[in-house]
């Protein structure tokens, strides 16, 4: 008989199965309970693993690659960033306050178990457009959890993105990705290594919340709304006092390793620091501290509850760790040890309740190969505009130049002192000056592109985050994933991950770019209707020496320059094939560039091209001008529409000097025109192709998410 | 004793760390973080309470903390003729212990504002404000989701003095200008001594020039100014 409050699903049947023919006996309710949780999609990325082996993880800065909790890269003077994107889509669409904060709340965590300190959060976040009450109040909700959990914990969210599409009606994708900064000697394996240390449970009580909310994530939301209770419930103000416990326990020397509990709580946290140690555990649920009466073992061993971490340390150090946890006012107890046998052990009191061996528990799941299954998609894509009047019309009457001020300013932005560029205005900028240096951090996507071609998608994803780093005067030094797709044994969504994996991994290494983690997102969307597949990548660079953070404009009077060009390839929507030898030495001229003393800004040019990137800077500088394109740009359409291709805005308060540089420089440069008055006009070199009046941005720039 | 400044960290505090950075900075004085229960009245003739969400603003903002045992030794700091200096949620705990008269409110928008807000200097005969003319317009931020001020109606005007207002651009104080329903553009107040002082912005996030007007930076350095002498 199950024990209450864990069903046992006939999908599951065939997991016990499997199960004991590994084990080659009976399982007991606890170990098959333990192991359908573990084993779902969410945990053992059945159906991702294989193609993500794809990804170039090493390099000369990567201490940490994919596998472990955060990825760890070295950015020098003795210092390390940590960095990790992750997805809290499902908990989102039931739950959205509660969804978000908890999302913030584990990828914190997942940078706090490599002993860093949390020092930035970049959410990109997906909804659908408002005028539906549903939507509207998941977008709203959404923003408000992001809020409630980072302002409280204190980590400044420093910039992301807002994205609104039908396609994500009723189905919101929550991505965050945290950074955080450790001295190299706070770095702490999340591996269990030493028989005979402790296992330490540290954080929040244990609860019946979030339990089994791991294989709910790996299930279709739409199909039993009364699962409530399996989002868990996110307590800022404990996330807060974990991470100064941790720092004070770091500092101090008293961990030697450190897992953070997420998803399937103790038993995956348990079993991956054993299988990383090439140990075993033996945990006695007795000494678990309860906040509720009669919990049973299989809750204990799968609870979710928030705001926990598994430390393991060395038996005599148990005082001092304890009489920190106290300080902090966190529940903690020596909860097991590290056994040399690699056997996952978890007794109630005297009696044995499970006893599983490690690689069955961390490696036991079925591995899928998805590209047997695959089959290209029959995707008609939009219908695009024949001129570039209706482009701009429709990009007018959406979100595109929606002011996100209205999200970033609910969040703190500028807690910890060091971010040097406020959100809204291209890459992030968070001063470092224990390592003398400046990081640049940005998040993007393009979901239609990866709806239509998810091969070139993930390439220009990468490139996309080459450039905005670039154009933020940054080298890229590591990548970060998030990989937000439907139902992996749909053939078509099998295709577009793979293609879309398969052209991030080919262009990150081309450009020598690590992917140093990441996460995989199933089962978005509705019923039978799946989300546009949205990968979602997060890139990391350390800013040039050299390039001022503002630039004082006297006299008011700028230019707009496009500098790079793109291969007109006669259809304004194909991207031109990726030229990586090319981009890497664009960005350094655009580096180059934003030293000089006639550079104000430089943007690039990306998800709605150049058109996109001048109206943000005429909003941002409150001024129109006349605009024109050169013939090597394509025809007008595909000159103002198109994307891809090595391109940058530059603003310039001289376009002589500018235009020189670039001739010396051998860089592809045309003068667009000036900003003044409070007219727009988009032209070729033959004729105007579009105007409108510098109010008519102001109105789009007004538009709101909700209402 | 030599140390000039403590801040006093309270379980939720999260402006605690960036507060004593920038006021070592700006003034070339460390400022030594002391948690609340081992705050006592001679540590330092300046005493700060920073921003965050001490105790997870549980209940209401700053509510929880004001029954902390540091209150009872910071009360006692001021009788002696120290200084304090409440920022953010230490204002909030401020006026939640009656240090400061009135209380908070949510943000009329309803939600948590980050941004940079006008101020006009509305008193300077306070060590925090003396190297600010009155009438001066100075940038400070604020991150905050209750700070629509309420003055006590039982006693209005007669405990506190307003230092602060909201303004616009040009020192004028008009409701255009005020972010966040603060009655009276409230936002900062001292008590009858002017020897404690509560703010809704943060001096700290701008006292370095990198980071914005340096305002901030001013307001250390007077508050250091006056209690160079003390201590």
């Amino acid at each position: 008989m199950a024990e209450p409050g864990v069903r046992v699903a006939p999908a599951e049947l065939s997991v016990r199965r499997r199960l004991e023919s590994a084990l080659g006996r009976a399982a007991t309710d606890t170990e098959a309970a333990m192991v359908s949780v573990l084993w779902s999609e969410h945990c053992s990325y059945g159906h991702s693993k294989l193609a993500l082996r794809q990804f170039a993880s090493r390099g000369p800065r990567v201490r940490v690659g994919p596998g472990e909790n955060a990825g760890v890269v070295d950015i020098g003077q003795g210092y390390l960033l940590a960095a990790k994107i992750e997805s809290h889509n499902h908990p989102s669409a039931v739950e959205p306050v509660e969804g978000a904060a908890t999302g913030l709340g584990g990828i914190m965590r997942d940078v706090l178990a490599t002993g860093a300190r949390p020092i930035a959060f970049l959410d990109a976040l997906f909804f659908g457009p408002p005028g539906v009450a549903a939507d509207e109040r998941l977008a709203q909700g959404v923003v408000e959890g992001v809020a409630h959990y980072a302002n409280a914990v204190g980590v400044p969210t420093v910039g992301g993105e807002v994205t609104v599409d039908p396609a994500y009606a009723q189905s919101p994708l929550v991505n965050a990705m945290c950074v955080g900064l450790l001295p190299e000697s706070h770095l702490l394996p999340s591996a269990a290594r030493t028989a005979g240390e402790l296992v330490v449970l540290l954080g929040s009580t244990t609860g019946r919340d979030g339990i089994a909310g791991a294989s709910f994530a790996s299930r279709d939301t739409s199909q039993d709304l009364g699962d409530r209770p399996q989002v868990q419930v996110g307590d800022p103000f404990r996330g807060k006092l974990l991470i100064e416990a941790v720092q004070v326990l770091v500092e101090r020397g008293l961990l030697s390793g450190l897992g953070d509990l997420g998803a399937a709580g103790i038993t995956s946290a348990a079993a991956e620091m054993a299988q990383r140690g090439h140990r075993g555990m033996t945990l006695d649920l007795a000494q678990v501290p309860l906040r509720e009466m009669a919990m049973g073992p299989a809750e204990i061993l799968l609870s979710e509850s928030q705001e926990r971490m598994l430390l393991v340390i060395r038996p005599q150090d148990l005082p001092q760790v304890l009489a920190v946890a106290q300080h902090f006012s966190l529940a903690a107890a020596a909860i097991g040890q590290v056994t040399a046998r690699q056997q996952f052990t978890a007794l109630l009191g005297a009696q044995t309740v499970a006893d599983l061996p490690v690689e069955v528990l961390a490696e036991g799941a079925q591995l899928f190969d998805l590209s047997s299954l695959a089959k290209p998609p029959v995707v008609a894509g939009r219908t695009q505009p024949a001129t570039l009047a209706e482009w701009a019309r429709g990009r007018l009457g959406g979100w595109a130049l929606a002011d996100r001020r209205q999200v970033f300013e609910r969040y703190d932005d500028r807690v910890g002192l060091r971010t040097t560029r406020l959100p809204g205005t291209g890459a992030a900028w968070v001063k470092v000056p224990e390592a003398l240096s400046t990081l640049a951090l940005s998040v993007d996507s393009r979901p239609w592109l990866s709806a239509t071609r998810a091969r070139q998608a993930g390439r220009e994803l990468v490139l996309e985050g080459v450039r905005n780093l670039a154009a933020a005067g940054a080298r890229a030094i590591a990548l970060t994933d998030c990989l937000n797709f439907g139902d992996p044994d749909q053939p078509e969504v099998a295709w577009s991950f793979l293609e879309t994996v398969g052209g991030l991994a080919e262009a990150a290494a081309a450009m020598a770019i690590p992917v140093i983690g990441g996460n995989v997102s199933f089962y978005n969307g509705e019923g039978a209707r799946p989300i546009l597949p949205t990968p979602v990548l997060g890139t990391v660079g350390l800013r040039a020496d050299g390039i001022p953070d503002r630039v004082a404009v006297d006299n008011g009077r700028l230019w707009l320059a496009l500098v790079g060009s793109r291969a007109a390839v006669g259809d304004p929507w194909a991207l031109p094939d990726p030229d990586y030898a090319l981009e890497t030495e664009m960005a350094e001229a655009v580096i180059e560039l934003l030293t000089l003393p006639f550079s104000v800004a430089v943007e690039d040019v990306g998800d709605g091209g150049l058109w996109q990137a001048v109206m943000e800077q005429a909003l941002r500088w409150n001024l129109g001008g006349h605009f024109h394109t050169a013939d090597d740009q394509g025809d007008g359409l595909e000159a103002w529409c198109a994307e891809g291709g090595s391109r940058y805005l530059l603003v310039t308060t001289d376009p002589e000097q500018a235009g020189d540089w670039a001739t010396g420089r051998g860089v592809p440069f045309c003068l667009l025109g000036q900003l003044a008055g409070d007219q727009m006009t988009c032209a070729d070199s033959r004729a105007a192709l579009w105007r409108a009046p510098l109010s008519q941005l102001k109105d789009a720039a007004q538009r709101r998410f909700w209402r | 004793m030599s140390r000039k400044a403590v801040v006093i960290v309270f379980p939720g505090s999260n402006c605690d760390q960036d507060v004593a950075a920038a006021f070592a900075a700006a003034t070339g004085q460390q400022a030594e973080l002391v948690w609340h229960t081992e705050f006592s009245a001679h540590q330092a003739p300046l005493a700060i309470l920073p921003g965050g969400f001490s105790y997870g603003d549980y209940l209401r903002a700053g509510a929880i903390a004001a029954r902390s045992p540091a209150l009872d030794a910071l009360r006692e700091h001021h009788r002696r003729g120290g200084l304090v200096l409440g920022i953010c949620n230490g204002f909030q705990i401020l006026t939640e212990a009656g240090l400061l008269p009135g209380a908070f409110a949510r943000n009329h928008c309803l939600h948590f504002l980050s941004q940079d807000v006008s101020l006009r200097v509305e008193a300077n005969d306070s060590p925090f404000l003396a190297d600010f003319a009155c009438g001066e317009v100075i940038d400070l931020p604020i991150a905050h989701a209750e700070g629509a001020y309420q003055p006590d109606q039982s006693h209005p005007d007669s405990d506190g003095r307003v230092a602060l207002r909201y303004c616009n651009q040009d020192g004028a104080v008009s409701a255009a200008a005020n972010p966040n329903g603060a009655i009276g553009n409230v936002a900062g107040l001292l008590d009858q001594t002017g020897r404690i002082f509560g703010l809704m912005p943060h001096p700290e996030r701008n006292a370095d020039p990198a980071l914005g007007s340096g305002h901030g930076g001013r307001l250390f350095r007077s508050a250091l100014q006056a209690v160079s002498h003390l201590g």
